[in-house]
């Protein structure tokens, strides 16, 4: 019975997702059967998760779970109908050829595993104590978060102030299953490394134009050791890689959009940059990041009008989640001082000791084995050898986050700083892990330059 | 990778699969969450419980919150003890203000009276409600 209960939670959110993916892809003849399941599980558990909060404020209980169900549902279905009447028809695409299917055969048996190890392993600590305890206190309460967890400073160690993207999807499947069930509810975060996966094997080999050098890249990505057994990987339900995936998937469709007129690709990565700030609080660092490269972009392109219309959504959703949270009256834990250039000025002896430990934590192989060095060359090529608007960008992409997350480390409140910074800082490098996979799949065929050239 | 596939074995498929398991390391207490949430629910209700856990200790730290976790809706506050001795910072509190005083590897002191040992690691002590 649980099964089912559990399959019904995942099909509405998949109809959800299925039907804002199809909206999006209105006027495409030809639909990837592969890359609409993963954008649809993303938007599915955006929506699902907004609406879960939104209503909330009104219904409780049954009702809520009703309200939320038929609103999937009414969007799967306005998104297929749509679909029908455009004509689009749904494409599987293929691995061509002995190389492909090896590699397409790996990162198959690389999801299942990871599904697998997942049963294995409890929630770790954020899964548990940040994530969990918001959708089980939500569950608990009928649907929503209740006021009084807002306030309690006893629970502060559980940051209250996160969004609720990740702990609302859980919450999403108890309602449907009847318990906060720990173990189910974890079933998420594999669903999110196998989208995740596939995603980057698929924007990997669009923009590359090599299919096989997409499906590489995908089927390196758990060779990370951090990310398949560290404290902040897949398998313990942190909301890092989540978040990761979501930046990719932004990331990479803002890339695939420069030189082309398909308004679809600009218009999932305007939907994914929304509901970054949704998925955890770096997602504000990860959002501004990627409007000013979006904003780069639509200006070489002269889309200055949508890009400024695309916007609308992120600010709304940031605005109105600092509203409720000072209405709720917020506890937070204070890790991190308000950034003043006086306590910038106090605290400018630690940007010695910052940059060793990012060095340090970087070039630690028990965590991330060869990957930043891999990196560090592909960012070394598409800087130097082989600049374009493309490469660009998406080396910044890389390296703005890491510097800004390095930075914040100078206002960190922690009585060592460098123990705040080793004990998160890895988890934050997840956030770029995907994109600097995506970078290093650009370079491996040596590329020589092409019309996206940009003029110095 | 390899090393995440062979640790560990699948389930128990149980909603409280992870606290449990936790409680069980650190407490050696079986469904833990069951016997925590049963005892929670025999205190004076809508009084905070009061956790007392050691700064310099995570495991104890890591209880705490644990503790705060189940307890819910009970507000709950966490007292860190650094250089304080537990006596002071349990004087410092009005009795009539508190459900109950739970200890997290930490020894209450013995002016407080019988408290009921849940596994190795916590201590709890409830404070009766007083007569009007």
């Amino acid at each position: 019975m649980i099964l089912l209960q559990l399959a019904a939670a995942y099909i509405t959110l998949l109809g959800a997702g299925l039907g804002a993916t199809l909206l999006i892809f209105t006027r495409a003849a030809r639909l990837n059967v592969i890359e609409c399941g993963c954008l649809a599980w993303l938007f599915g558990t955006g929506i699902v998760s907004l609406l879960l909060w939104v209503c909330g404020m009104f219904a409780s209980g049954l009702a809520l779970q009703a309200v939320v169900t038929i609103a999937c549902v009414a969007l799967g279905l306005i998104g297929w109908r749509t679909k029908q009447r455009a004509g689009a028809k749904f494409a599987l695409p293929l691995p061509r050829g002995a190389i492909e299917w090896i590699l397409a055969s790996l990162i198959v048996i690389e999801i299942a595993t990871l599904f697998f190890v997942s049963c294995k392993h409890t929630l770790g600590w954020d899964g548990l104590l940040v994530w969990d305890i918001k959708a089980r206190y939500a569950f608990i309460n009928g649907g929503s978060v209740p006021a009084s967890y807002y306030s309690n400073p006893g629970r502060a160690f559980s940051h209250p102030e996160y969004p609720l993207g990740i702990p609302f999807a859980e919450l999403w499947l108890y309602l449907w299953i009847g318990e906060p069930h720990q173990f189910w509810g974890k079933t998420i975060f594999p669903v999110f490394y196998a989208v995740g996966a596939v995603l980057l094997a698929l924007l990997a080999a669009r923009l590359s134009r090599r299919r096989w050098i997409g499906l590489l890249v995908a089927g390196l990505l758990p060779f990370i050791p951090f990310l398949t057994e560290g404290s902040g990987g897949v398998i313990v339900a942190y909301a890092d890689f989540p978040l990761g995936v979501f930046y990719l998937t932004a990331l990479g469709y803002l890339l695939y959009s420069l030189g082309r007129n398909e308004p679809h690709s600009f218009l999932i990565y305007s939907s994914c940059l929304a509901l970054l700030p949704w998925v955890k609080s770096e997602g504000v660092i990860l959002w501004f990041i990627l409007v000013l490269l979006g904003l780069v972009a639509s200006w070489r392109q002269r889309k200055l009008r949508a890009f400024m219309l695309i916007l609308g959504p992120g600010l709304i959703l940031l605005g109105s989640w600092r509203l409720y949270l000072k209405l709720m009256h917020v506890v937070s834990a204070s890790d991190f001082a308000l950034p003043t250039l006086q306590t910038l000025q106090d605290n400018a002896g630690r940007i010695a000791p910052i940059t060793c430990v990012l060095f340090s934590e970087i070039m630690k192989i028990s965590h991330w084995s060869i990957f930043w060095l891999l990196t560090g060359l592909a960012l070394a090529y598409l800087l130097f050898l082989f600049r374009n608007m493309r490469g660009l960008l998406l080396a910044s992409a890389i390296l703005l986050p890491i510097i800004i997350y390095s930075s914040t480390y100078l206002f960190s409140t922690w009585p060592s700083y460098t123990a705040h910074m080793t004990s998160s800082f890895p988890r934050l490098l997840l956030h770029v892990v995907p994109a600097a996979w995506l970078a290093i799949g650009l370079v491996l065929p040596l590329p020589k330059g092409d019309s996206l050239k940009v003029r110095f | 990778m390899g090393h995440a596939v062979s640790e560990n074995k699948t389930g128990p498929i149980e909603a409280s699969h992870t606290i449990d398991n936790y409680l069980r390391t650190l407490t050696g207490l079986r469904n833990a969450s069951q016997r925590l949430d049963e005892v929670f629910q025999s205190l004076p209700k809508n009084k905070p419980l009061i956790i007392f856990v050691r700064a310099d200790n995570p495991p104890s730290g890591f209880l705490g919150m644990l503790i705060a976790y189940l307890s819910w809706p009970r507000d709950v506050r966490i007292v860190k003890l650094r250089n304080t001795p537990v006596e002071q910072e349990v004087a410092a509190i009005d009795p009539s203000s508190a459900a109950g005083l739970a200890f997290c590897s930490v020894s209450p002191p013995p002016s407080l009276g019988k408290a009921i040992r849940l596994g190795s690691n916590i201590l709890l002590v409830p404070v009766p409600e007083a007569n009007p």
